[in-house]
């Protein structure tokens, strides 16, 4: 398999993940979830993919970073869909991407979800780098 | 020795790789699941709409009325009804209230549509509609009652609903304020 074409693979399932993560740790998302997440859940996990990756991959700290701002455009995405579905295109797209609703919370989660998923993501990655023996990386 | 270290050297990184994989195809599918479910809930709750029906005077000496409305679940869903409360208003005043475990019964009321409107914790099926049919008295008569006034003063009743339901698909409860108005 082109080592390309799976880096992007790998990179977008984690994306997805923290991602998925991110959302059910929202306050207004926890209700319709079967497990919310607490941030302190959501760095485990977080940190998880981080050890996962750098297991699965050599440059693992470059392709956690992409993940990370992968994920905020993941999650971005599922909430305006939801915001533009809920508000019934009452409003125009554009005004609606800059309202309080979308833009600022998109901000704050965003700063949240790189925060976390990164500082607990290279945690991982750094400790499978430390602790893992030479012959079982990859 | 060296040949198994080698094979798990090899194992390991695509075992990795195939679990992220698996995880993050799940998390989409979740993802996708969880966000359609939190639009469709909240879609549907704003779909729920009340109508006013129906105002009959039973008594002028001693004031009442029975009241008829109805609750239209206008959505695809189901939504759980917990109990529900509402006022009254006569041309802006308030003359009443009730709510879903007022347990009195009056002749003058259908006992069908009586109990059925007053059982709390129901589900109201999608497209589906309640009726809800109150015996009131009404207080501050005097100045308000249609024999009191002239009759060819228009009378607005106006009805303030909070309704105290479950969203669909989620473990949230919240209170829904629906309002309705009758021109007599």
């Amino acid at each position: 398999m082109n080592p390309r074409f799976k880096q992007g693979m790998v990179v977008i399932g984690v994306a997805a993940i923290l991602a998925y993560m991110g959302l059910i740790s929202l306050s207004d998302v926890r209700d319709y979830v079967a497990w919310p997440l607490s941030l302190l859940e959501l760095s485990i996990a977080a940190a998880l993919c981080g050890i996962l990756l750098a297991m699965a991959e050599e440059n693992a700290i470059r392709l956690l970073a992409m993940a990370s701002v992968l994920s905020v455009v993941i999650f971005g995405g599922f909430w305006v869909y939801a915001s533009w579905a809920l508000l019934g295109q009452r409003i125009p797209f554009v005004e609606l991407l800059l309202s309080d609703l979308v833009f600022l919370y998109i901000i704050q989660r965003a700063a949240l979800l790189i925060t976390s998923s990164l500082v607990f993501g290279l945690l991982g990655a750094v400790c499978v780098q430390i602790f893992l023996p030479k012959h079982l990386r990859p | 020795m060296y040949e198994r270290i080698a094979e798990r050297s090899v194992a390991l990184p695509r075992l990795a790789y195939l679990l992220l994989l698996f995880l993050g195809m799940i998390a989409w599918l979740a993802s996708w699941r969880d966000v359609s479910h939190y639009v469709s809930s909240l879609r549907s709750v704003s779909n729920l709409a009340l109508e006013m029906r129906e105002i009959q005077w039973i008594d002028d000496d001693n004031p009442r009325v029975i009241l008829q409305f109805r609750l239209y679940n206008r959505s695809p869903l189901a939504i759980p009804l917990m109990s529900y409360f509402f006022e009254l208003y006569l041309n802006g005043e308030r003359v009443g209230a009730s709510n879903s475990s007022y347990l009195g019964t009056d002749p003058d009321v259908d006992p069908s549509l009586y109990s059925q409107a007053s059982t709390i914790e129901q589900t109201l099926a999608p497209q589906q509609h309640l009726d809800l049919v109150f015996p009131l008295y009404i207080y501050g008569f005097d100045q308000s009652s249609p024999g009191h006034q002239e009759r060819a003063e228009s009378l607005t009743w106006s009805v303030q609903a909070g309704f105290r339901l479950l969203h669909p698909y989620a473990r949230k409860e919240s209170l829904v304020w629906l309002q309705a108005r009758l021109q007599e």
